[in-house]
C-alpha cells in the first residue's frame, strides 16, 4: 500500500501496559498518535499473573496515576480482590494489591484506547523503523505500509524474537498463543541498539473444575477495598477469594527426576531469569532443605474457570508438569488447560537510553517497558507514561521531564535502568528506594499531581482537588502544633475514656500524636473539632505527624545531594578529552553521558577522584 | 596551636592524602624537593632500577632504614615536576589502608626530615605555583568539605587493620539485619517467618555497645592523626634550644652561652610513639628583655599557653630562683613536664635536695641535655604524658580520624533509635528499616557503600522468594 497518507506526531509499536500508557499519554497531550498492535484482542493482555500491584508496585500504579495515567483506573473498575498488604508494618512499606479480571481489564483499555481523541488504533507487526540522518521517520509494517512519525515509542514487551519453551520443545512468539516479531530486533541493531536476550516464565494454567477448593485455605480480599486511582470513589465489584496450597516433598521429587527434560538445566535456555521469580524447579534446586512451596491458585478471570497457580512457573515438560501437580493438596485431578512455559526475548541494553527514554543513537526514537529489560506491569506502564510524556516535550521543545529518585519510584526504575543497566528481567522493590519513607502510596498524588497538570494529563478539576487537599493537610497542621492540650481534669478525664494515659504536662497536639497508640480518630473525643476533610487529608496528617523527624532526615538528605544533581553536563561534554579522568571513567561516561553529577557519582566505577575533577571542570565552564 | 606553614622554597611535606578517596588503600603524599630522596631511602621496588621513571607506579615494600625491617607492601609513584599537582616533585605511598602502616610510614617520611602539612596545603601549593585557578581550588575545596553522602561516600578510608574489621564486623550484623528486614518487607506473600524482633534488638544493642566503644577510642587516638604541639619553655640560658637539637637529632637551632640566644620561635616535627609532634622553640622567658627579645618573650608566653603540651626546662644548678607561683600561671595543667637540665653540673645529693623545691606532683624528669644524660628516660616520660598510658596501639583498635568519629557518631544515634522501633509492638518495619540503613550508610562514609543490589542479592541467596 505505500505511504499512508497521515503523519503522526507519535506512533506506538505494541498495546501492552507501556504502550497504551504511552499511546494515552501523548494523545492527551493533545499530538496525533497511532497505537499499533501485533493484536487488537489481546491489549493491556496480562501475560502472566492476573494481578496488578504488590510491593513497590502498588506505589507505581498510583504514581501513573498521579501523573493522568489509566492503569490505576483500569485495575479499579476491574479488580476481583483488592489487599492491601503490609497494613501493619508502616506506611512506607504499605502496598496494594488486586487480582484482575484478565478478560475484562483488557477489555476496559482497549474501550478507553478506542474512546480516546487524537489515538487511532490499528492491528499491525512493526517490521522496521525508519530513520534518516540519526532521527526517526517513521514505521514500516510487513504489509510494506509505511506510517510516517515525528517520534517512535517502541513497547514491545517480551515479543522481541520471541522463543517459548515447554521442555526440550521450543516454539517461536512471545506469548502463548501469540506470535512472534522478528523484522523489528534488526531494524533496532542495524539503528545502533545492542540488544541482549533475557528470560522469563510462566506456570501453567489449571482447569479450576478441576480443583477440589474444598479443605483448602481461602484468602479473602480487604473487607473495604481501598481504590488505587486518587479518583476512584469506591470498588464496587464482588469480591472472590484465592486459594492457598503447598507442593510437598513427592512434588519435589518428580520435579528433580524430571530435571534432564527442563531447558533451563540442560542449558538450552540461554537468557537471564529473575532471581526474584524463579522456576518451581530453580526452587527445588537452590532450596532443597525447603520441604513446600507455597501455591496461590488465582482466579483469571470470572468469565472462565481457568485458575493461575501463582508460584509454580516452570518450563519443565507437559508430562512432568501434570504428574508434579497432581501431588498437590486440592490438585489431585487437576487438568492443566494451557502448559506453563520459559520465554526468552531480545530486550536492549537500557543504558543506551537517556533519563527521558529516548534512545540516545536515535532522536525521538523512545523505548518503554519490557524491552528495556524490566519485567511486570507497572514497570512498563511508569515507563510508557514518561516515554509519552517525553516525547511530547521533545516534539514541542519543551523541558524534558525527569522524575528523581526522591520523587517517585517512577524516578528510581528510570535512573536504575539508564544509570547501571540490568542483566535480568529488573523488577521494582521498595528496597531500591534510598528515600523510601518519602515514597509512599498515599502520598503519590502530593508528589506529582503538579507535575502531572503542567504536561497537560491531569484536568483543572483534578488539579484543583489536589491542591485544596495539599491546603488542608497544611491548615491541619498548623493547627496541630497550635493547639494544646492541658492537664486540667476534664482533658483527663476525656483521656482516660479513650484508653490514653493522662497528661503529665501541657503538648500540643502534634505531641500527642505521636503517642503510639494515639490517633487523629482521638481528637473530636478530645473537643478538638474536625474540619470534614476527606479521609485522604487525615491519613496524610497522621503520618506525617508521627513520622516527621524520620521523614526530616530523609529530607535533609535529599536536599544535600541536591547540589549535585543541580550540576547538570551540557548536552556536547566531551569525556574522552577531560583531564584528571582514567580512561576507564571516560568510556563509563561517554557511555552512560550522565546528565548531572548526581547521576555521574552513581555509575559503578566512576572514582571520587573523578567526581571532583568533573566538578572542577563543570565550575569553569561555568565560570566562562 | 596552628601556625600557618609558609610556601617555603626546599621545605618538603607530607600528608596522608585524602582529598582525592579511592578507598582500600592509604595514600602517603610527599611534594617538595626531597620527596624523590624520601623515597629511594624508603622505598624497595620488587625489581631494583637505578632510576625510577616518572609517573609510573612501582611494586616493593617500605622498610624502616634503621634496621631494614619491612613496614608494609605497597606501590610507589614519583612525579616529577611540573606535571603534578603542585607542580614540585611528588611521591606517592600507596600502602594498605590501615592506621597503623600509614603511621608507620608517615612516621618514618617525617623521620628524614620532611614536615607534616598543613590541611589543605597541597592545594594550597597547588594554587600558589600556578597549578590551579582559585575557582579549582575552591572545587576542591568544595570536595574535601562536602559532607554530602555523594561526597563522602567516595571519602577515603584510613583505617587501622583491627578497626576496619572491628566496624566490617558490625557492617556485616547490620547487613543480616537488614536484610532480614528488606525480605520481610519487600515479600508479604512469601512464605517467611516474621522476624524475631527481640533477637534483633539484641543484636542492635550489642552493635550498639560495639559502636560506643569504638568511638571512645577516637579522643584518645585523635592525637596520633593530628599530631600535638611540644613547645619547650623556660628561663633564658637553661638550655632549651640543646634540649631541642637533642630531641630532634640534629643541630637545628644555635646554642650559645649567651641568655637570650633564641629571640624567634624555631619548630621541628618529629614523630614520638608514632604521635607527629611538632616541638617548637622558644625565647626564655625573662623581664628585662630589649625590644625584639621582648617580643619573642610575648610571643613564647603564647605559644606556651596554647601548647597542647608544655616541656618547662630549668637549670639544676639555680632550682632555687625559679618563680614556681608564676609557672603555675601559665603552664597547661596536666600537660606539663619539668625538665631539671645540667644535672652534670650539680651533685647527685644537692639536686636531690634542690628538687624539694618543685611543688609536689609535678611530674619532673631531671637531664644533662649536653651531655645526653637522661634523655631517652625523657623521652618515654613525654611518650607517657602524650598517650597518657591509656593506649596499646598495636592491639587495639582505635578512631583516629575525625571523620570516622563522625560517621561512628550517626551510626550510633541511627541504632539507637533502631533499638527503640525494634521495642515497639507493632514494630514499624519501615521505620525500623530506616534506621538500620541509616546506621549502615553512616559505615559506608568509612567502608564504602553498600547498595541495594547487596542486599537484594543477600535475599535471593538466603530466601525462597518467589510467589
Ligand atoms: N653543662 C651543661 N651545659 C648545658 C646543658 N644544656 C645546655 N647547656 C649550655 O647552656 C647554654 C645555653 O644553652 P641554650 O640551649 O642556648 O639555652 P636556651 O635556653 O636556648 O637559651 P636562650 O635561647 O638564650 O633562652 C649553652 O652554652 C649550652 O651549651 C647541660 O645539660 N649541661
Ligand atoms: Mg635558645
Amino acid at each position: 500500500m505505500g505511504e499512508y497518507p497521515k503523519t503522526y506526531e507519535v506512533v506506538v509499536i505494541g498495546a501492552g501496559h507501556a504502550g497504551c500508557e504511552a499511546a494515552l499519554a501523548t494523545a492527551r497531550m493533545g499530538l496525533s498518535t497511532l497505537l499499533l498492535t501485533a493484536n487488537l484482542d489481546t491489549i493491556a493482555q496480562m501475560s502472566c499473573n492476573p494481578a496488578i500491584g504488590g510491593l513497590a508496585k502498588g506505589q507505581l500504579v498510583r504514581e501513573v496515576d498521579a501523573l493522568g495515567g489509566e492503569m490505576a483506573r483500569c485495575i479499579d473498575r476491574t479488580g476481583i480482590q483488592f489487599r492491601l498488604l503490609n497494613r501493619r508494618k508502616g506506611p512506607a512499606v504499605r502496598s496494594s494489591r488486586a487480582q484482575a479480571d484478565r478478560y475484562e481489564y483488557r477489555r476496559y483499555m482497549k474501550r478507553v484506547l478506542e474512546e480516546q481523541e487524537n489515538l487511532d488504533l490499528k492491528q499491525a507487526i512493526v517490521e522496521r523503523i525508519v530513520a534518516g540522518e540519526g532521527r526517526v521517520c517513521g514505521v514500516e509494517t510487513e504489509h510494506g505500509v509505511y506510517f510516517p512519525s515525528k517520534t517512535v515509542i517502541v513497547t514491545t514487551g517480551t515479543f522481541l524474537r520471541g522463543l517459548m519453551h515447554v521442555g526440550l520443545r521450543q516454539q517461536e512468539g512471545g506469548r502463548a498463543g501469540d506470535v512472534c516479531v522478528k523484522g523489528l530486533s534488526a531494524s533496532l541493531e542495524s539503528l545502533g541498539l545492542r540488544l541482549g536476550r533475557l528470560k522469563t516464565g510462566t506456570p501453567p494454567r489449571l482447569d479450576g473444575g478441576t480443583i477440589d477448593f474444598e479443605g483448602l485455605e481461602p484468602q479473602y480480599g480487604d473487607e473495604n477495598p481501598r481504590p488505587f486511582s486518587f479518583t476512584t470513589r469506591e470498588i464496587t465489584r464482588p469480591q472472590v477469594p484465592c486459594h492457598i496450597t503447598y507442593t510437598s516433598e513427592r512434588t519435589h521429587e518428580i520435579i528433580r527426576a524430571g530435571l534432564d527434560c527442563s531447558p533451563l538445566y540442560t542449558g538450552v535456555i540461554k537468557g537471564t531469569g529473575p532471581r526474584y521469580c524463579p522456576s518451581i524447579e530453580d526452587k527445588v534446586v537452590r532450596f532443597p532443605e525447603k520441604v513446600r512451596h507455597q501455591i496461590f491458585l488465582e482466579p483469571e478471570s470470572m468469565e472462565t474457570r481457568e485458575i493461575y497457580p501463582n508460584g509454580v512457573p516452570t518450563s519443565l515438560s507437559l508430562d512432568t508438569q501434570i504428574r508434579f501437580l497432581r501431588t498437590i493438596p486440592g490438585l489431585e485431578r487437576v487438568e492443566i488447560m494451557r502448559p506453563g512455559y520459559a520465554v526468552e526475548y531480545d530486550f536492549a541494553f537500557p543504558t543506551q537510553l537517556k533519563p527521558t527514554l529516548e534512545s540516545k543513537q536515535v532522536t525521538n526514537l523512545f523505548l518503554a517497558g519490557q524491552v528495556n529489560g524490566t519485567s511486570g506491569y507497572e514497570e512498563a506502564a511508569a515507563q510508557g507514561i514518561m516515554a509519552g510524556i517525553n516525547a511530547a516535550a521533545s516534539l514541542r521543545g519543551e523541558e524534558p521531564l525527569i522524575l528523581g529518585r526522591s520523587d517517585a519510584y517512577i524516578g528510581v526504575l528510570i535512573d536504575d535502568l539508564v544509570t547501571h543497566g540490568t542483566n535480568e528481567p529488573y523488577r521494582m522493590f521498595t528496597s531500591r528506594a534510598e528515600y523510601r519513607l518519602l515514597l509512599r502510596e498515599d502520598n503519590a498524588d502530593l508528589r506529582l499531581f503538579e507535575k502531572g497538570y503542567e504536561r497537560g494529563l491531569l484536568s483543572r478539576e483534578r488539579y484543583e482537588a489536589c491542591a485544596r487537599k495539599k491546603r488542608q493537610i497544611a491548615a491541619v497542621l498548623e493547627m496541630l502544633s497550635e493547639r494544646r492540650l492541658k492537664p486540667d481534669p476534664p482533658t483527663q478525664a476525656r483521656l482516660r475514656e479513650i484508653g490514653q494515659a493522662p497528661l503529665k504536662q501541657p503538648v500540643n497536639l502534634k505531641q500527642f500524636l505521636r503517642r503510639p497508640s494515639a490517633g487523629v480518630a482521638h481528637l473530636p473525643l478530645l473537643g478538638i473539632p474536625m474540619e470534614p476533610f476527606d479521609a485522604g487529608v487525615w491519613e496524610e496528617v497522621e503520618i506525617q505527624v508521627k513520622y516527621e523527624s524520620y521523614i526530616e532526615r530523609e529530607i535533609e538528605e535529599v536536599e544535600r545531594l541536591r547540589k549535585f544533581e543541580n550540576l547538570a553536563f551540557p548536552e556536547d561534554m566531551r569525556y574522552r578529552d577531560l583531564s584528571g579522568l582514567s580512561r576507564e571513567v571516560q568510556e563509563k561516561l561517554e557511555q552512560i553521558r550522565p546528565v548531572n553529577l548526581g547521576q555521574a557519582s552513581r555509575i559503578s566505577g566512576v572514582t571520587p577522584a573523578a567526581i571532583a575533577s568533573l566538578m572542577i571542570h563543570l565550575k569553569k565552564r561555568g565560570s566562562r | 596551636m596552628k601556625v600557618p606553614a609558609l610556601p617555603l622554597d626546599g621545605d618538603t611535606i607530607v600528608a596522608v592524602s585524602t582529598p582525592f578517596g579511592v578507598g582500600g588503600i592509604g595514600i602517603v603524599r610527599i611534594s617538595g624537593p626531597a620527596a624523590e630522596k624520601t623515597a629511594a631511602q624508603l622505598f624497595h621496588p620488587k625489581t631494583p632500577s637505578e632510576r625510577f621513571t616518572s609517573h609510573q607506579f612501582y611494586y616493593g615494600h617500605i622498610c624502616d632504614p634503621r634496621d631494614n625491617s619491612v613496614v608494609d607492601e605497597a606501590l610507589m609513584v614519583l612525579m616529577r615536576a611540573p606535571k603534578t599537582y603542585t607542580r614540585e616533585d611528588i611521591v606517592e605511598i600507596h600502602c594498605h589502608g590501615g592506621a597503623l602502616p600509614v603511621r608507620r610510614i608517615l612516621e618514618l617520611v617525617v623521620s628524614r626530615g620532611v614536615r607534616p602539612a598543613e590541611p589543605g596545603e597541597f592545594t594550597r601549593r597547588a594554587f600558589m605555583n600556578g597549578r590551579i585557578d582559585l575557582v579549582q581550588a575552591e572545587a576542591v575545596a568544595d570536595i574535601v568539605e562536602a559532607k554530602s553522602a555523594t561526597a563522602l561516600r567516595f571519602a577515603q578510608r584510613q583505617l587501622d587493620g583491627g578497626l576496619s574489621q572491628e566496624i566490617r564486623g558490625v557492617r556485616e550484623t547490620l547487613k543480616d539485619l537488614l536484610m532480614e528486614m528488606e525480605a520481610w518487607l519487600d515479600f508479604p506473600e512469601e512464605d517467611l517467618p516474621d522476624p524475631d524482633f527481640d533477637r534483633i534488638r539484641g543484636r542492635i544493642e550489642e552493635m550498639i555497645g560495639a559502636v560506643r566503644e569504638l568511638s571512645a577510642t577516637y579522643a584518645e587516638a585523635h592525637l596520633y592523626r593530628d599530631g600535638v604541639s611540644l613547645v619547650i619553655g623556660g628561663r633564658p640560658n637553661v638550655g632549651k634550644s640543646t634540649l631541642l637539637n637533642v630531641l630532634v637529632g640534629k643541630e637545628r637551632a644555635i646554642v650559645s652561652p649567651l641568655p637570650g640566644t633564641t629571640r624567634d620561635y624555631l619548630e621541628e616535627s618529629v614523630v614520638l610513639a608514632g604521635i607527629p609532634v611538632r616541638m617548637i622553640d622558644t625565647a626564655g622567658l625573662r623581664e628585662d628583655a630589649g625590644e625584639i627579645e621582648a617580643r619573642g618573650v610575648a610571643f613564647a608566653r603564647r605559644q606556651i599557653e596554647t601548647a597542647d603540651f608544655l616541656l618547662y626546662v630549668v637549670d639544676a644548678t639555680r632550682l632555687e630562683s625559679e618563680r614556681w607561683g608564676r609557672v603555675a600561671d601559665f603552664a597547661p595543667a596536666g600537660r606539663t613536664l619539668v625538665v631539671i637540665n645540667k644535672i652534670d653540673l650539680v651533685p647527685a645529693a644537692a639536686l636531690e635536695s634542690g628538687m624539694g623545691s618543685l611543688p609536689p606532683g609535678v611530674p619532673r624528669v631531671a637531664v644533662s641535655a649536653l651531655y645526653r644524660t637522661g634523655i631517652e628516660n625523657l623521652g618515654e616520660e613525654i611518650e607517657r604524658q602524650l598517650t597518657g598510658d591509656k593506649l596499646d596501639l598495636d592491639s587495639r583498635a582505635v578512631i583516629t580520624n575525625v571523620r570516622h568519629r563522625q560517621a561512628l557518631e550517626r551510626c550510633l544515634d541511627a541504632l539507637e533509635r533502631a533499638a527503640g522501633q525494634a521495642s515497639a509492638r507493632p514494630v514499624p518495619g519501615d521505620l525500623l528499616a530506616a534506621d538500620l540503613r541509616h546506621a549502615l550508610r553512616a559505615l559506608g562514609e568509612i567502608l564504602g557503600e553498600t547498595t541495594p543490589e547487596e542486599i537484594l542479592r543477600g535475599i535471593f541467596d538466603t530466601f525462597c522468594i518467589g510467589k
